[in-house]
């Protein structure tokens, strides 16, 4: 065929992304909504200004860090669908930090950092030592804390850490020290971590032993054997860092414009897992399809504000996605199979 | 034939895989109340010839006879319908099911409306007409493996088999249970059915067979009565008697002892036999063949000394360094290399290229490695003159291995593997599956290798392998070592004596 190989997956990208859009639009259609202005409102919605643009990266971020951390463990074949938990734990370790001690301005931010990472990566090693020392399945165990986490941390911004005399469950404002560095209104020193983070995540996969041992195990375990690459420590180390990863969007919200611990937003970590299979598990794609989703979330909000009805929107978002994923997924495995039939004829 | 209108006849059954002929005219004869032993090696075409029976497998050609009626299969379940029945090496059965549920599931006069009383009634006096006692009621993972076993009979009876096929029967079972399954399947040709087992193993032969027929290569090349059979004969009948070229060339100049096992102990992977105790040693510049049928402990064997199965008992020494301890990976380091048998599963990652495969052992050990990071583009050099140096048949060393012939593959294997000339190899099937060429290439390097001065451990299945290159021989059997024979000692009765369990004086 034609279409050139480095073209074929961003070809497949845009064209299934309209092809989403006319599957809506027809949906548009049958409710007698206007089909163009809708279109237009989420583009002018999401990217269509600057403050646009912005809110649709606050929708980014997080989901960023939660594919980041989706993809490190996927590439191992390691199942962590515990983004979720792991990012409500994230928060919670900066708020234990945040409200509870009292360290000069550098510091403060640091061991915010460190420890809601920490707290994260704790809750990802749970589900890692289940899998390898009780063979437990990874999916059960990380999706089941989730909830765990979840709960928890509802107690605390309920009970014991609530604001004194605030009515809503909220812990008290962090102090100035813990916040991170804010960009612009909205967003915050994070949006320049994350693209750092994919890059150094890339260039490990790809060019360092710890990424050849990952991938070869993504691949096969009897070949993991046969390099003597303990799956046990693999299992461990990607879960260990996903875990920290999806920590860091946990941190992003409660730090960030926020600047209290409360109940996260729901479905960031489950996002993150979603961005990841869009991306095909690469970091650097993760960030693409992480602001390609911002953007999907941003203009939703944006036709909410214009009175279009929420399910129409979900609807829209939906079908975009799904055209995407399956596009991309057809896109991916006609390349591999390109590439064989190509060997056939030599 | 005039037995033909008593018995169930094989009439001139070929059957190609591919280039691979399984079955070359085979002829069989089965009669009512007798108990048929197939014996062979691997790739015999026993297996092969009793899956056209049972329907699984349509022949290329030939025609199979029942009591003087002429049959054509086209499905297992026209097999069934005419009383035919195979009870499977690998049991299947519903684990979470009653021995009841596993009778039911599948058979031919099920309804809608199961009579579960009914049918556990007539569970209980098919298996008390015939000596097969199992609890309807018990769940199949509550029962042993003899009492599975006996299920899958059961099933084939209350289906009315009237000819049971057993393929390999006793591989998983312990001695008191074999002996309880040769009583059954006395019961049953006692009672007037056919009965078929598949084996490799000789005294099951004698013990059990009233017929035995021997399949070499796909082809019947004997059928005996018990009576005009023994295990001499029988084990040269199996393997074939004429000796193939030796390859090796100049007599060995073996130095010090390479690589040693002693003792070596370790557990089963599920239906094999695991080690019992293995005692042997390679020289610098010899190979030793390990001869024997598959799933005798091969696997473990070549596991075990390349460091990445443990060891439960027993030593492993390297250049005279006990190795016992260490891992694969301080092994590797010391010169022990390793070629697997399952090539795509194992040695290869079969979604990597060639250059990424090039790494997959070494990519710790400098030069390939450089700090934390790995030179890509060494091991890109290396891929490059591997496949200049072996004839490797890629459009590029950025291919995928699974896209290339397992000629290819196993080029690239056994390449990156020797590569550095190591102090000793250990090789398992090197040659399965490959065509008379590449298979040639392989052996070549091989031979380069032994005279380079590597201790060199050759696994193979294929007895003409085996003895075209090596040395020394040592035939597996069970998990220990039955017999060492040097190249001018070794004749073919002897090692397929050996393989089949027996040990003649002559050794």
């Amino acid at each position: 065929m034609a279409i050139p190989l480095w073209l074929r997956l961003p070809g497949a990208f845009v064209l299934s992304v309209f092809l989403g859009m006319a599957a809506s639009s027809v949906v548009l259609v049958a409710v007698h909504a206007p089909v163009l202005e809708t279109f237009r409102a989420i583009f002018d919605g999401a990217v269509g200004s600057w403050s646009a643009l912005e809110s649709s990266l606050v929708f980014a971020e997080p989901i960023a860090f939660t594919g980041l951390a989706a993809a490190v463990a996927f590439r191992a074949r390691v199942w962590n669908i515990g983004g979720e938990g792991q990012m409500v734990m994230g928060a919670f370790g900066a708020g234990l930090i945040a409200l509870n001690t009292s360290l000069p301005a550098p510091l403060m931010l640091l061991a915010v950092v460190a420890c809601g990472m920490a707290c994260a990566a704790i809750w990802a090693f749970i589900s890692a030592a289940l899998k390898v020392w009780l063979g437990v399945n990874e999916v059960l165990s990380s999706l089941m804390l989730n909830y765990v986490a979840i709960l928890w941390v509802q107690s605390l911004v309920y009970g014991p850490w609530r604001e004194p005399g605030g009515g809503w469950p909220y812990s008290a404002y962090f102090p100035d020290e813990a916040r991170l560095p804010t960009l612009g209104s909205e967003l915050d020193i994070c949006v320049i971590f994350a693209p750092l983070i994919a890059l150094a995540l890339s260039t490990l996969l790809r060019f360092s032993r710890w990424g050849f041992e990952i991938t070869v195990v993504g691949h096969s375990h009897e070949a993991a054997r046969y390099a003597a690459i303990s799956v046990t420590r693999i299992t461990i180390l990607v879960m260990l860092v996903s875990g920290a990863l999806a920590g860091i969007a946990g941190i992003q919200q409660v730090s960030g414009s926020a600047g209290r611990l409360y109940v996260l937003t729901p479905g960031y970590g489950y996002l993150g897992i979603l961005v990841s299979w869009l991306a095909g598990h690469d970091p650097l794609l993760v960030l693409v399809m992480a602001v390609f989703y911002g953007v999907l979330m941003q203009g939703g909000a944006a036709l909410q504000i214009a009175q279009i009805d929420p399910s129409l929107v979900r609807i829209i978002q939906a079908a975009i996605i799904l055209f995407a994923l399956a596009g991309l997924t057809l896109a991916r495995r006609s390349q591999s199979r390109l590439h064989i039939s190509k060997v056939d004829r030599t | 034939m005039s037995q033909s209108e008593q018995g169930v006849l094989l009439s001139s059954i070929c059957k190609r895989f591919g280039d691979i002929v399984a079955n070359d005219c085979v002829d069989l004869v089965l009669k009512r109340g007798e108990i048929h032993a197939l014996l062979g090696e691997n790739g015999a075409g026993k297996s092969t010839a009793m899956n056209i029976l049972s329907g699984v497998y349509l022949p290329d050609s030939g025609e199979i006879y029942l009591e003087g009626e002429k049959v054509r299969f086209r499905s297992p379940w026209d097999a069934v319908r005419r009383g035919i029945g195979m009870v499977h090496q690998h049991f299947q059965l519903v684990n979470a099911f009653s021995v009841l549920d596993n009778i039911l599931l599948g058979a031919t006069d099920a309804s809608l409306h199961l009579h579960r009383r009914e049918a556990a009634d007539r569970v209980a006096a098919v298996g008390r007409e015939h000596g097969l006692h199992v609890d309807p009621h018990a769940l199949i993972w509550q029962l042993t493996v003899g009492q599975r076993q006996k299920v899958e009979i059961l099933k084939l009876l209350y289906r009315g088999a009237d000819l049971l096929l057993l393929d390999e029967p006793t591989s998983v079972l312990t001695p008191s249970e074999a002996s309880d399954l040769y009583l059954a399947l006395r019961r049953l040709a006692d009672a007037g059915k056919y009965v078929v087992f598949i084996t490799h193993k000789l005294h099951e032969v004698m013990a059990a067979a009233d017929r035995v027929t021997v399949l070499r290569r796909g082809r019947v090349v004997a059928s005996l009565e018990r009576s005009e059979a023994s295990i001499q004969k029988l084990g040269s009948l199996m393997v074939g008697a004429s000796m193939p070229d030796l390859r090796l060339k100049g007599s060995s100049k073996p130095g010090e002892i390479a690589l040693k096992a002693e003792g070596a102990q370790t557990k089963a992977d599920r239906g094999t036999s695991g080690l019992n105790g293995v005692t042997l040693d390679v020289k610098a510049g010899e190979i030793l063949g390990i001869a024997g049928v598959a799933g005798n402990g091969q696997v473990e064997l070549a596991e075990c000394l390349a460091g990445i199965r443990p060891l439960q008992q027993g030593k492993i020494w390297l250049n005279g360094k006990d190795v016992t301890g260490s891992d694969a990976r301080s092994r590797l380091r010391h010169g022990l290399r390793f070629v697997p048998e399952d090539r795509l599963g194992m040695g290869l990652v079969p979604q990597f290229d060639i250059v990424d495969n090039m790494l997959l052992r070494d990519y710790r050990e400098r030069p390939l490695a450089k700090g934390i990071w790995i030179d890509r583009r060494l091991a890109a050099k290396r891929a490059e003159s591997l496949v200049r140096d072996y004839d490797v048949r890629a459009p590029g060393i950025n291919t995928a291995v699974r896209a290339l012939s397992g000629g290819n593959q196993q080029k690239i294997l056994i390449g990156r593997e020797i590569l550095a000339r190591p102090v000793a190899l250990v090789v398992a099937q090197p040659t399965r599956g490959l065509d008379i060429a590449a298979a040639r290439a392989v052996h070549d390097r091989l031979l380069h290798l032994r005279e380079e001065g590597t201790g060199i451990i050759l696994i193979s299945e294929d007895l003409d392998e085996i003895l075209q290159l090596s040395d020394r021989v040592v035939v597996l059997f069970e998990g220990t070592v039955r017999g060492v024979w040097s190249r001018d000692q070794a004749d073919r009765s002897a090692l397929g004596a050996a393989m089949g369990g027996h040990l003649l004086d002559a050794a």
